[in-house]
């Protein structure tokens, strides 16, 4: 018996002592709130049971002393026990209608406690009430509460999936039931109530007939309450029982602890799991952001090599808003101008999932969103609180219902211009970012425009710039020959008179020369013209035409040598000027290089950045002097080369010909690969 | 007593302790109407109607196990005339009735204001006449410590003590209740609640003094009565008086758990449904130490004669 209690006394220390040190260790999960009580009730229980050791060891020197102490532990153990069964069981949050059971229970245990209270008046010694009742009303209801408690746990660490934990919980949860049963409810004997019916009395009891059914008969459930029953019936004592009991609970409780490292190893797996995820959602958006960023420079790049190369306005404005649709994922884009008055805006551009389209047809802009944003010089972005009435129009009944927008003024020498806006039908906000894109492509259209304006002058000043050239050439050349044929008529008219036939032969033949030389020029210019103008066939089949129309013109042997195998590729500025140089070269070997034969060549050449070399090589007297700053030709030549980045050089001996030497840049490969329409 | 005669506690306190809460519950209503919608008071008091009605029943049912024919228990009633007990019968069926009704009107939404009003003051006048009777059955002349000027009047004092109590620790557990079950409670409930608590602090402070006076003027009495009444003073003082001290600080430690967190409640800026453990725990105290001193009361008594 001794070692009974000594065994069963040391597993309650030990199951206090954990869970102190479980206390000790800390714990942000609910459960560790209720360590500090358990740990009481481990240690004061096996304070009890060293105590009943000491009592039943024989020792008679300090047993009133003894008999003291357990008076007040085993309610004291009883108490904890009833407040860690209750902290444990609220743990998790009961149902509402829970909060009547005290209610309910409130007379039963009012009677409860007054029946207890009597029975302190009666013979029998103390320490067997504070026995009995300290079981009953402490014990039972708390190993029951600490069930329930710790099976609720159960439950709920199973739905965490921490399920080797949730079985140990589980059976600290049978285990402290088998407790409520074994110590709770297994009393000594007493001579009142309930123990008295199945201790003493023994007698059955009809309270509805009044009359007595004889001596009670052990059976059922009572017969496991009586210590000498249980004796009976296992051979073995209570305490054994109760030590059997004390181990069930201890090593189900110490090995149910596991759960605060269970959940903590958990909650840093879920931690660095979160930590992934979060990572490879940054590294994720990174990507899209970072290939969003790309589709936008793509497009950006081609508007700006479409602006550069100069293509037609128009198609610039229908590029730029198919690909503002596209990535802005908009229902519609519009772009619309203003016309002749500062509130006339008429749509110009449009893009909607079927197509893109310029618009011919003018079609005033009447939506007043957009016109305000034209007024004041602020983007606007929908917020979602705008009413019906503003959005009408919004998509000129070209795209479908609208749920978000965004509206950028357009302007040119900080003058308002016209509004570039894009639409969305669904739940997709507008976002500043959207916005940055929807400003970068205002900026293009502006650009774009801009650039058209320009080209347009340009062309108006080379038109000029060519009458300029043929008035000259008139001037220099058919003006001054049909001078001197008016003289020479006059010469020969005069020579008719006075009968000199010789002389008026003579003349007449060099009339002829210059008729053939103006002749000459005129055909020549008239080349050039066409040449010039007809820039449409290619470069290569140009210059080809030129030079077979010049032999037969000037009966001067031509040769042309491409030897550019792979293609290039020349500003469409600079292919006219590698023309215009071209034909003056040609110009002056014929009137001034008296060749037989004209070699051009074109080839590549590359150092550093690609070049085009154009090479026109004559076999004619070569310059006899070295050409002055003022020679109108040469320097018109340079001129021309070099308004394009390239450069020009001649070379000649005399009577070794003449060798005229131009490079112009070739555009870049990159560019001309990012020129390349996107597969969208 | 063995635990036969336990019924009788049972039935006794159980009966006053409902009829008590009628009474305090029905004292309240009144006091509200007018102050507070009427579909908040009927929400207010329909669960306590429930619980009510629940005590009741549960005295009746512990009153058959002191009967030795429980199925004979309708025949007691035979001598209505001449027997207080066939009165008690009689009248806390009707008392059991009207309370049925006033539930059934209360929790199925029947019956007007008035209706209800006028059942749940009838009910209550049976409710009283039933604790008269009860009192009066005791009055026997062989019975020294019974047959005194304070048993009627203590068993009203049972009655209200009780039913100030436990009304106050049923309208903060109904007013849990609707927060826990609903997210939130009826607008104007806690306050309603938290005046209620108040009154019935300050109610139950005031009923203690005569109850305690009731008690102490008992054991005088006894003291300087009869042989017989010496002999039941002797007892109480001699065998039952650590139960005596224990029913006196059962009163004083409830009437104190109640009124102490509610004079507190400013103080501490804790809200009425916070003090409920205090509040239960006084109901609780109160309750024990009401069937100790009706423990008392029967333990007390040597009989004369037969």
């Amino acid at each position: 018996m001794i070692i009974i209690h000594f065994l069963a006394g040391l597993a309650f220390e030990g199951m206090g002592l954990a869970a102190y040190l479980q206390l000790r260790q800390g714990s942000e999960l609910p459960l560790g709130r209720h360590m500090k009580w358990l740990a009481a009730f481990g240690f004061a229980a096996g304070a009890t049971s060293w105590i009943d050791m000491f009592l039943v060891s024989g020792n008679l020197e300090y047993v009133q002393v003894l008999t003291i102490f357990r008076i007040i532990a085993q309610p004291l153990t009883g108490l904890l026990l009833f407040r860690f069964g209750w902290g444990i069981m609220r743990e998790i949050p009961l149902p509402a209608w829970t909060i009547f059971i005290p209610g309910v229970l409130i007379v039963p245990i009012a009677y409860v406690v007054t029946y207890a209270a009597t029975t302190f008046i009666t013979p029998s010694p103390i320490e067997i009430p504070v026995d009995i009742w300290s079981r009953y009303i402490l014990y039972l209801p708390g190993s029951i509460m600490a069930g329930v408690g710790f099976i609720r746990q159960w439950n709920l660490q199973r739905k965490k999936k921490l399920f080797d934990v949730a079985n140990l919980l589980m059976g600290a949860g049978l285990a402290f039931l088998f407790e409520a049963f074994i110590v709770g409810l297994v009393v000594p004997a007493a001579p009142y109530g309930p123990t008295s019916y199945y201790n003493y009395d023994r007698v059955m009891y009809n309270a509805f007939s009044g009359e007595s059914s004889g001596a009670a008969m052990f059976s059922g459930f009572t017969t496991w309450l009586d210590y000498q029953r249980i004796l009976d019936v296992t051979g073995l004592p209570i305490e054994f029982w109760r030590m059997v009991s004390t181990f069930a609970v201890t090593f189900f409780v110490v090995r149910g602890l596991g759960v605060f490292d269970a959940i903590r190893k958990r909650q840093l797996r879920e931690l660095q799991e979160d930590r992934d995820r979060a990572q490879k959602e940054a590294i994720s958006t990174q990507i899209t952001a970072r290939q969003t960023a790309e589709r936008w420079t793509d497009v950006l790049v081609n508007i700006n090599r479409q602006i550069m190369t100069m293509e037609n306005v128009d198609g610039i404005l229908h590029y730029i808003t198919e690909n503002a649709r596209r990535l802005l994922q908009a229902n519609f884009v519009g772009l619309a101008l203003l016309k002749d008055a500062p509130d006339i805006l008429e749509l110009r551009c449009y893009s909607i999932e079927r197509h893109t389209r310029i618009v011919e047809i003018p079609q005033r802009i009447q939506n007043p969103m957009l016109l305000e944003t034209l007024r004041t010089c602020q983007s606007y972005c929908s917020s979602g609180l705008e009413e019906s009435g503003q959005m009408e129009g919004i998509t000129c009944d070209l795209g479908g219902p609208v749920k978000g927008f965004g509206i950028v003024r357009l302007e040119l020498d900080n003058q308002p211009i016209g509004v570039l806006w894009a639409t969305r039908s669904d739940d997709l906000p507008c976002t500043e970012t959207d916005m940055i894109w929807l400003n970068c492509m205002a900026d293009q259209v502006v650009i774009s425009i801009q650039h058209g304006l320009m080209t347009s002058q340009l062309q108006s000043l080379s038109v000029t710039e060519e009458r300029a050239r043929i008035a000259r050439d008139m001037h220099d050349g058919l003006a001054q020959v049909l001078g001197y044929l008016n003289l020479e008529v006059q010469t020969l008219d005069a020579l008719l008179k006075q009968g000199k036939q010789a002389a008026l032969s003579e003349e007449l033949d060099k009339m002829r020369e210059s008729i053939r030389i103006a002749n000459a020029d005129v055909r020549e210019n008239i080349l050039s013209l066409r040449t010039t103008l007809a820039s449409d066939k290619g470069l290569v089949s140009a210059i080809g035409e030129y030079l077979e129309e010049f032999g037969i013109q000037t009966g001067i042997e031509t040769c042309f040598a491409n030897k550019v195998e792979d293609g290039f590729h020349l500003s469409s500025i600079a292919e006219v000027q590698l023309v215009c140089i071209l034909q003056e070269a040609l110009a002056n070997v014929r009137k001034h290089a008296h060749a037989r034969q004209v070699q051009v060549e074109l080839s590549r050449k590359v150092d550093g950045k690609g070049f085009l070399c154009l090479r026109v090589i004559d076999d004619g007297i070569g310059l006899t002097q070295q050409p002055s700053d003022h020679s109108f030709g040469l320097k018109t030549m340079t001129e021309r080369a070099n308004s394009v980045g390239g450069m020009l050089a001649l070379h000649s001996t005399p009577g070794n010909g003449t060798t005229v030497d131009c490079r112009l840049p070739c555009l870049e490969t990159e560019v001309l690969n990012k020129s390349k329409p996107l597969s969208l | 007593m063995n635990l036969r005669e336990w019924a009788l506690p049972v039935y006794t306190i159980l009966t006053q302790m409902a009829i008590g809460m009628l009474l305090v519950l029905w004292i309240l209503r009144s006091v509200w109407h007018g102050k507070y919608k009427i579909g908040l008071l009927e929400h207010v008091t329909r669960d306590p109607l429930l619980i009510i009605l629940t005590t009741t029943v549960l005295g009746m049912i512990g009153a058959h196990f002191h009967l030795s024919k429980p199925f004979l228990s309708f025949l007691a009633i035979r001598n209505f005339g001449t027997s207080w007990l066939s009165r008690e019968i009689v009248f806390t069926l009707w008392f059991f009735f009207l309370v049925t009704v006033l539930w059934y009107m209360q929790w199925y939404r029947k019956g007007t204001w008035k209706i209800k009003t006028v059942t749940g003051w009838l009910a209550i006048a049976f409710g009283l006449v039933t604790v008269y009777c009860m009192g009066s059955i005791y009055l026997l002349p062989t019975q020294a410590a019974w047959d005194t000027v304070e048993t009627i009047p203590s068993y009203f004092g049972t009655m209200l003590i009780l039913g100030v109590m436990a009304v106050a620790a049923i309208l903060i557990m109904d007013l849990r209740f609707s927060e826990l079950r609903l997210g939130r409670a009826m607008i104007g409930s806690r306050m309603l609640v938290e005046q209620a608590v108040r009154r019935l602090a300050v109610a139950a402070l005031v009923i203690l003094l005569p109850v305690l006076f009731l008690n102490l003027y008992h054991l005088h009495n006894l003291q300087t009565g009869s042989a017989l009444a010496q002999a039941s003073y002797e007892l109480l003082m001699d065998l039952y008086k650590p139960l005596l001290i224990a029913r006196f600080l059962m009163l004083f430690l409830g009437v104190g758990c109640l009124v102490f967190p509610v004079a507190m409640m400013k103080r501490t800026r804790k809200t009425v449904q916070e003090i409920f453990t205090p509040i239960y725990l006084a109901c609780l105290l109160v309750i024990i130490g009401e069937v100790l001193g009706r423990f008392l009361f029967y333990a007390a008594h040597i009989r004369i004669g037969l």
